[in-house]
């Protein structure tokens, strides 16, 4: 194979596993994108908070906060379980992830629900393997794909913009963000 | 072919987002230990495996890679804590009866490791220290499950 073919397959295959990488690039960038900010916001769950005062007669059983919890955040569903963490406090789960908290000294219901971010659960879950199985060889595919548009991006032009111009300075400029953090935290 | 893309796509997401009820190994709920019995004396149990069982209080919200079990005995509960990723646990398993099959971890830490700790932990959230907890030395207990069941 003579160097004008193997320049031209280079940038056949650039381009079509270019293509090939677009899902997971969507799915990897949107999910980087979501964690890295975890300390800001829950990138997984969205959260419904509600708090209301409530009257606590001395007599109330496990069961009378219960229904009191239905009442007041009109709960239709039967819960699932109720825990004294304390003294002070019970917890009473019911279905669609909803949780009302009763703080006994301070005659209140604290109601919290969730539900899972669309789409953003499945990318965050993928992006940190929790499937594992052939997620592992399919985004091991993947990064081997990386690897391959980063190298063969090397060779895609020639002249001024290529790696000996234009290209390799941008290279560089790029490289060296890594770098830096690695040079200072590592 | 275009109904077929979004077809996979759909599957896909649903597979993924599914909640799953076994973690691990196959949990053996043939002996159960109380979680009482299994913190009033963590040194007897050192090193064995044990299968507890609890209602699921709390489950770290960001990785599931925790989830706290209610204790049979009142106000106690134990953490099940697992390195991120080996296992994730659902936030929907909240409120569910679990069974866990694992080893106790346990570590006791002297008055000043403590607030030594809170100190770095009051920095780190921009806070004041409250040392007006730390009295003495504690034991953390934590419980490594190698498998788990939620019904």
């Amino acid at each position: 194979m003579n160097k004008k073919s193997l320049f031209l397959l280079n940038r056949a295959l650039h381009r079509d596993i270019g293509y090939l990488s677009i899902g997971f690039t969507i799915l990897f960038a949107l999910s980087g994108l979501a964690l890295n900010h975890r300390d800001d916001w829950n990138p997984n769950y969205s959260f419904v908070h509600k708090k209301e005062k409530i009257q606590i007669d001395k007599s109330f059983q496990d069961n009378d906060y219960i229904e009191k919890a239905k009442e007041v955040f009109h709960i239709q569903e039967k819960e699932k379980g109720a825990f004294w963490s304390s003294p002070n406090q019970l917890k009473i789960f019911f279905p669609h992830d909803t949780t009302v908290t009763l703080m006994k000294d301070q005659k209140t219901l604290f109601y919290e629900s969730l539900k899972p971010r669309l789409f953003l659960r499945a990318f965050n879950g993928l992006h940190v393997n929790e499937v594992k199985s052939y997620w592992i060889v399919a985004s091991d595919i993947y990064s081997i794909f990386l690897l391959y548009l980063a190298l063969s991006a090397i060779f895609m032009i020639k002249g001024s913009k290529g790696i000996k111009g234009r290209g390799g300075i941008l290279a560089l400029v790029g490289l060296s963000v890594p770098l830096f953090f690695i040079w200072n935290f590592f | 072919m275009k109904k077929f893309i979004i077809l996979n796509s759909l599957i896909f997401l649903f597979t993924t987002a599914h909640a799953a009820t076994e973690f691990g190994k196959k949990v053996n709920k043939s002996q159960l230990t109380p979680i009482s019995e299994l913190l009033a004396d963590a040194k007897k149990f050192d090193g064995k495996e044990v299968t507890i069982k609890g209602m699921v209080t709390n489950v770290c919200s960001y990785r599931g890679c925790w989830m706290e079990f209610a204790s049979d005995k009142a106000y106690q509960t134990l953490r099940l804590k697992v390195r991120d990723g080996d296992m994730v646990f659902p936030l929907s398993a909240k409120g569910k009866v679990a069974y866990a099959t694992g080893t106790l971890k346990y570590k006791t830490y002297s008055k000043e490791e403590l607030i030594a700790q809170e100190k770095k932990y009051a920095k780190k959230q921009n806070k004041k220290a409250d040392l007006s907890q730390i009295t003495g030395p504690k034991t953390f207990y934590q419980f490594s499950p190698s498998g788990v069941h939620i019904e």
